[in-house]
């Protein structure tokens, strides 16, 4: 593994506690978060895996304060450094959205204003957080655009977004995002729409900028291999909960979740990937949830219990948790693909 | 012979790149793009000649374009009265010149008036939406519900007829178009993900709606509100028909034309026939610069 060690501390910079958000829709209320506990350790890199539709843009979106109608947080508590964001008035909320939280978007390209070149979009929120002048705003940018790796940074100043390649849009989002020295950052699929070897570039940046400027970052993403490749911590989510959460090595060398164990095995990392292996079934429907466990339908490993009871997140190393009853289990060393036969003999 | 013109072709996107180093001035940049576009050039350099003529209209005429003349009345185009003249003796020309000023002042304020409140309430309902844009766009439905005549005839006859209240009468008209149109492109900028992108770096909502959406709204909007100009001219005209608009003698090409056409049948064209051709020329213009006109502001056609 490409892990790059930080130096652990105990301090939780963002703890989401038991958080539910709700989407009306004319179907019915879709269950987007229920209870989803989450915590970042201060100067490290997070990463929240899971498929599509599993809540992860919606966590995001509930600790930037920008879930709108019909969405709705129910219940749940939401701490930066020991302050309650939900809590906080939308102004408040405003000041600290790019300046103590920001966020990086998908698609470079279409996350910026298309009317603006770069020096006015920096402008922008330089003005806004820093209270920079025309002047000040473009030495800045200069000095951002050179940190990112961005050759000849006074000519891109004039540059419309539609001018500039997509890996050089997606830097630049970087030094936005990095440009009020953030203390959380969040990435909502940094590296979805860019080409693979821009992709390695990217995270490289992203991994270097996060350590320079001491930030705690977010990496929402559905790649195992971006996982792998820059975060500390790994949390996996599947159907709007949290089902694993631990050091990345620990989650990827001894996973204690089936999904994540499913998910590994299909992926273009696992050893014997002669052909793909992928997990039967279906995403659970959001609106009727099935009672007991989300994924026990889907589950080879599921018994009786699975169906009727929820599991709870149970913590079997330090900082390694799993929501899954067979979870100390799959610790002994077991695996899902022989837990089924080792049950059938006992 | 190939590769000169393939190496021709690579340099194209490096030229884009130094076009806006190279026309740092908005001016020099706005006569590069109408250059390119020639037909906007000619709508702008028609248009500029129309409104020369409005400002130095004295400089280009001897006649008084409202005294009466009986002598040389119903005089057709001549070396003297290059229009002709009107049954009262008005130099024709003259009170083109002239009627260029007023007619210029109502479309250019009217267009102008309607497009600002237009935008500020399409820009409200389209952002806020569910109630406010409700209550917004069923107040604006109402006002286009009325018949325009009787919209503005009934605005008249509160305020009175004059060219002040006929800019009025033309932007409480219109207004609500605008504010229906900039809705609906609120409404798809609005899901854009630089708006998204906006907000999460805590941009104030007055600041998103009129620095990011705004912008990406206009294109459209220059381009109705050019159409809108020539449109104001001729509405400006039927309300003078109606006796509701601008007063007889004062010139108004609209009022003119109105009176030349109970003269046509007898044979004198002319007094309709130059009025109507300059309010021909002025809308041409106004929608071939409009063409012209987005090209500016959007750096994409650039």
């Amino acid at each position: 593994m490409f892990l790059i060690q930080r130096e652990d501390s105990k301090e939780m910079l963002l703890r989401i506690e038991n958080l539910h958000v709700t989407f009306e829709t004319f179907h019915g209320v879709v269950h987007a978060l229920s209870g989803v506990n989450l915590n970042l350790h201060e100067g490290k890199i997070t990463g929240l895996v899971g498929e599509t539709g599993s809540g992860k843009s919606v966590t995001a979106k509930s600790v930037m304060g920008l879930i709108t109608k019909p969405g709705k947080i129910i219940s749940g508590k939401i701490y930066l450094e020991n302050e309650d964001l939900l809590i906080k008035s939308e102004s408040k909320m405003q000041d600290i959205r790019g300046k103590i939280i920001s966020m990086i978007f998908q698609n470079p390209r279409s996350a910026l204003n298309p009317l603006f070149n770069v020096e006015d979009q920096m402008f922008f929120i330089l003005k806004r957080h820093q209270n920079l002048n025309k002047r000040e705003s473009r030495k800045k940018t200069i000095e951002l655009l050179d940190s990112v790796g961005i050759a000849d940074p006074e000519r891109r100043l004039e540059n419309y977004p539609f001018e500039m390649s997509t890996g050089m849009c997606q830097r630049i989002m970087i030094a936005m995002a990095l440009s009020c020295q953030p203390k959380l950052l969040i990435a909502d699929e940094p590296t979805t729409g860019l080409d693979v070897t821009i992709q390695a570039q990217i995270l490289d940046l992203f991994n270097q900028m996060v350590s320079d400027f001491g930030s705690t970052a977010l990496i929402i993403t559905h790649d195992l291999g971006v996982v792998a490749e820059t975060c500390d911590y790994t949390a996996v989510m599947y159907a709007s909960q949290i089902v694993e959460f631990g050091p990345t090595q620990n989650v990827f060398n001894r996973p204690l979740h089936p999904y994540t164990q499913g998910l590994l095995a299909s992926s273009f990392y696992s050893e014997n990937s002669e052909s793909f292996y992928y997990i039967p079934g279906r995403v659970p429907n959001l609106i009727n949830f099935p009672s007991g466990c989300q994924f026990a339908e889907r589950c080879e490993a599921s018994r009786q219990i699975c169906f009727e009871e929820n599991p709870p997140m149970e913590s079997l190393y330090e900082n390694h948790q799993a929501k899954c009853f067979a979870a100390s289990s799959f610790s002994k060393g077991k695996n899902w693909s022989n837990y089924k036969t080792d049950s059938v003999i006992n | 012979m190939q590769f000169e013109k393939r190496l021709h072709e690579d340099e194209k996107p490096l030229f884009t790149h130094s076009l806006l180093l190279k026309y740092k001035s908005f001016l020099k940049l706005s006569f590069y793009l109408l250059k390119r576009n020639p037909l906007s050039l000619v709508g702008g350099i028609i248009m500029l000649l129309i409104i020369l003529m409005g400002l130095l209209g004295p400089f280009f005429t001897v006649y008084d374009p409202i005294k009466t003349d009986l002598k040389s009345a119903f005089l057709p185009p001549s070396t003297t009265h290059w229009m002709g003249t009107n049954e009262l003796g008005m130099d024709i020309f003259t009170r083109i010149v002239y009627g260029a000023r007023v007619d210029l002042y109502i479309a250019f304020f009217s267009v102008i008036g309607a497009v600002i409140i237009g935008l500020f309430f399409g820009i409200i309902s389209g952002y806020y939406g569910r109630w406010v844009d409700d209550v917004i766009m069923r107040i604006l439905d109402s006002l286009q519900a009325f018949p325009t005549i009787i919209f503005a005839i009934a605005i008249a006859a509160v305020l009175g007829p004059s060219t002040r209240n006929v800019i009025i009468v033309l932007i409480a008209v219109n207004f609500p178009m605008y504010s229906r149109l900039v809705r609906s492109l609120v409404l798809s900028v609005k899901q854009s993900q630089f708006i998204d992108a906006a907000r999460a770096a805590g941009n104030k909502d007055f600041r998103i709606m009129f620095l990011h959406i705004l912008p990406n709204c206009m294109g459209p909007v220059y381009v109705q509100g050019s159409l809108n100009v020539g449109w104001a001219v001729l509405m400006a005209a039927s309300l003078s028909f109606i006796g509701l608009g601008v007063q007889p003698p004062n010139p108004e090409w609209g009022l003119m034309i109105t009176e030349g056409t109970r003269f046509m049948i007898l044979g004198e064209w002319w007094m309709a026939f130059f009025p109507g051709l300059f309010i021909f020329l002025f809308v041409l213009s106004a929608n071939m610069l409009g063409d012209g006109l987005q090209d500016v502001f959007d750096p994409k056609r650039r």
